[in-house]
């Protein structure tokens, strides 16, 4: 008798609290919930989750989770995916709450991916950040479906001050004449070489300046030492930067089907067949800088956080920084990130972004920390002297910005990056593929082109 | 035929019994039919849930549409070859290997806790570790050598990728199922294998007449959740295509789920998304069906 009243009791003590845990699950508010990632078909156990921090140090006191009209009390959150760049927005960001009473919390991701795979779903669940820093790269498809909120009126009132903007990182963010992001930070695209091995491989005082240079020293390297000195990581970064050397591009699906990126993907094609290029998948690697960190690579494409990263893993690697080369009849000059903050669809507290923004673009805050904390050019104008006074091993870049390009993805740009980068996988790693570059953007251009 | 007795419950028993029952269908009801619906619903909708407002009723187009894309019927044809594959070797590896440690040998319990091990590891983990046993040169890769296969990295190669994603999964999961067929092979009475003795049948032919169809229910588990898990592959996928799009290389490993995935999250094109999660639904529904009715058969 005992036992039937002591199992009815546990059967009712469990099915209550899984009732409770169920009812907490479905009824936590919004702007409460902790930010969740869409969770991928039997991938729960290794699904990572963007991790919180809060900028201020005495920031559990001070949040009042309220809707207030005088901007006091208010938390904004900034949705960030790299851990540096969360550290000079948390420095441009120091004393707003002094100042502004608006508490800024940051939302890390893992990677550019999990970001990207977050962010729509968090907005369709109320529980996205107010701000996100992201560039110029894959933001169309987001602006072309309404992620993105317009700061067009706030600029037009003067509550968001651009004046001294370098004009082309203004240009990326202004689409249809409606501003979207207010740029911050500039990163064109070089060729990057490890100076220690070109030194040690006795290539010589001048450095290439043209693909075909580039390839008569991979040839040298694969002679002398049976290496290929070239990393090319196979994704749309890398093959946009040397599609624009060649004079190409993509210009948002009007170009795909240039004569000039499809001679720049033959290239990469033959260079690949003859041995002359290393992928950093093919070593069981994540990323090409991991290739030049461990000298299974004498150059590669990349920007200025290759110099952040070799400060952390290979201080005694030298790296010189060089223009984009130039190929076929092209001008060279790659591409060019323009980082921005954007305020994102369906926050609480819009007028309070629009003065968080303000805030840190006004005056040199922001352009200070980026140059500070992340050795990375700065986008206002007037900061370059300033960058090339604390960065004098990357002054050159600046010099570079002229001849850079916007990436001018398709409005379907991860779809394209995608396509683009499966039939590159297709061509180079099937050894029986005859598909030649034109036939890669033909059918690009036949699935994603405008004209 | 004679009926069944018809079991009569106290009225105190079935409330126990609806308590304990009740949370885990509530549970199910929110977490699994509701979605599910909802999935099924936006299969005929264009749909990106960024943009409800935007929601167009379109009918059977996503479907319509699902069967002319090449991608998806590539990601169906790899599904169904890494089905067929790994059913079949999860179900003869695990049943040896059952039966091996099912008999009088030393260490068994160790052996058994090795063989189980994989299974509670993350698949990401698992995968990453592969992934340097198959490099070019790797060790993985130059014991396949032997066999005449090419010395590549398998993860970067269209021709291998969907091969390695095969060994990693079956390698993880043997354990689990090895379990299924020892407890299985526990069932079975001792005095039918000493009888066969007896009559002097050797080792294999009692594994052959009287192991084998005493396990068959076992088998028939095992079949249908291996079938089961095997068409929601994804985290091993995920892992090799790092920094690549989802099945890479070159789609040579996307699945149905992968592509369901991509075109649901990456592409936020949800609607055509919940198509093809339909489409697996249906595969799996009817494939189920299908084992059901050998197993009826076959008893």
């Amino acid at each position: 008798m005992k036992r039937k009243l002591m199992s009815k009791i546990t059967g009712c003590l469990i099915c209550a609290s899984l009732l409770a845990g169920l009812t907490a699950c479905g009824s936590a508010p919004a702007s409460d919930a902790a930010p969740e990632a869409p969770e991928a078909p039997g991938a729960a156990q290794d699904s990572e989750a963007p991790e919180t921090t809060v900028g201020t140090d005495d920031a559990d006191a001070a949040v009042v989770e309220a809707n207030n009209d005088s901007g006091e009390g208010i938390k904004l959150t900034i949705g960030v995916w790299a851990d540096d760049e969360s550290k000079r927005l948390e420095k441009a960001f120091e004393g707003i709450e002094d100042d502004l009473g608006i508490q800024i919390e940051f939302l890390k991701y893992p990677s550019d991916s999990d970001f990207w795979d977050n962010i729509p779903a968090q907005i369709a669940a109320g529980t996205a950040p107010d701000i996100i820093s992201c560039t110029n790269e894959h933001y169309l498809q987001y602006i072309d479906q309404g992620l993105f909120e317009p700061l067009t009126e706030y600029v037009d009132s003067g509550v968001i001050n651009l004046d001294g903007t370098w004009a082309k990182a203004m240009d990326a963010w202004k689409i249809d004449d409606i501003v979207y992001g207010i740029p911050y930070a500039l990163n064109p695209g070089v060729f990057i070489v490890n100076n220690n091995m070109w030194n040690e491989y006795g290539l010589g005082d001048s450095y290439p300046t043209t693909w075909d240079e580039v390839l008569a020293i991979c040839k040298k390297v694969k002679d002398e030492h049976d290496m290929a000195a070239w990393c090319v990581n196979i994704q749309e970064y890398h093959l946009t930067n040397i599609a624009l050397s060649f004079g190409g591009g993509w210009d948002f699906g009007k170009k795909i089907g240039a004569k000039e990126n499809a001679d720049a993907l033959q290239f990469l094609i033959d260079a690949y067949r003859e041995g002359y290029i290393v992928t950093p998948t093919e070593l069981g690697l994540g990323g090409d800088m991991d290739v030049m960190i461990q000298e299974s690579a004498l150059f590669s494409t990349g920007g200025a956080w290759y110099q952040g990263g070799f400060a952390a893993e290979a201080p005694d690697i030298e790296l010189k920084y060089l223009p984009i080369p130039k190929g076929g009849s092209g001008n060279g000059g790659g591409t060019c990130h323009s980082a921005a903050l954007v305020a994102l669809k369906n926050s609480q507290h819009p007028e309070e972004v629009a003065k968080a923004i303000s805030y840190v673009a006004e005056g040199s805050k922001l352009y200070e920390a980026v140059v500070d904390v992340t050795e990375v050019i700065p986008a206002g104008e007037a900061y370059f002297d300033y960058y090339k006074e604390k960065v004098p091993a990357l002054t050159e870049l600046v010099g570079y910005l002229d001849d850079t390009t916007p990436f001018s993805y398709p409005t379907q740009s991860k779809k394209f990056a995608d396509s683009l980068i499966n039939l590159m996988q297709e061509t180079m790693f099937d050894e029986t593929s005859s598909m030649t570059g034109q036939d890669i953007v033909d059918q690009l251009s036949a699935e994603y082109g405008t004209e | 035929m004679q009926k069944k007795p018809k079991i009569k419950y106290k009225s105190t028993e079935v409330l126990t019994a609806i308590c304990f029952l009740l949370p885990a269908v509530l549970i199910w009801i929110y977490w699994f039919f509701i979605p599910a619906a909802k999935s099924m619903r936006l299969s005929f909708y264009e749909y990106s849930f960024i943009t409800p407002e935007r929601a167009r009723f379109v009918g059977f187009d996503n479907f319509r549409r699902l069967f002319t894309d090449d991608a998806f019927l590539k990601a169906l044809q790899h599904t169904f070859l890494m089905v067929a594959v790994v059913v079949v070797l999860i179900a003869v590896i695990a049943f040896l290997a059952a039966v091996l440690l099912d008999g009088k040998i030393r260490g068994k319990t160790f052996f058994r806790t090795v063989y189980y091990m994989p299974y509670v590891i993350s698949s990401v983990a698992v995968s990453i570790f592969f992934m340097y046993f198959f490099v070019k040169d790797g060790i993985g890769t130059k014991l396949f050598t032997l066999f005449g296969l090419d010395n590549t990295t398998w993860f970067t190669s269209p021709k291998y990728a969907l091969s390695l994603i095969i060994i990693i999964y079956v390698w993880q999961q043997i354990g689990f199922y090895m379990i299924l067929y020892i407890s299985g092979l526990q069932n079975i009475s001792a005095e039918l294998y000493e009888a066969a003795t007896i009559d002097g049948a050797n080792r294999a032919q009692s594994i052959w007449y009287i192991t084998l169809p005493l396990v068959r229910p076992t088998t028939y588990l095992v079949v249908t959740l291996g079938m089961i898990n095997a068409f929601q592959i994804f985290d091993q996928i995920a892992a090799i295509s790092k920094q690549s799009p989802l099945g890479s290389p070159a789609g040579a490993t996307s699945t149905v789920v992968t592509f369901l995935y991509q075109q649901s999250f990456s592409y936020m094109d949800m609607g055509y998304g919940s198509a093809a999660a339909m489409v697996l639904l249906g595969i799996i529904f009817l494939l189920s069906l299908l084992r059901t009715f050998i197993s009826r058969e076959g008893d």
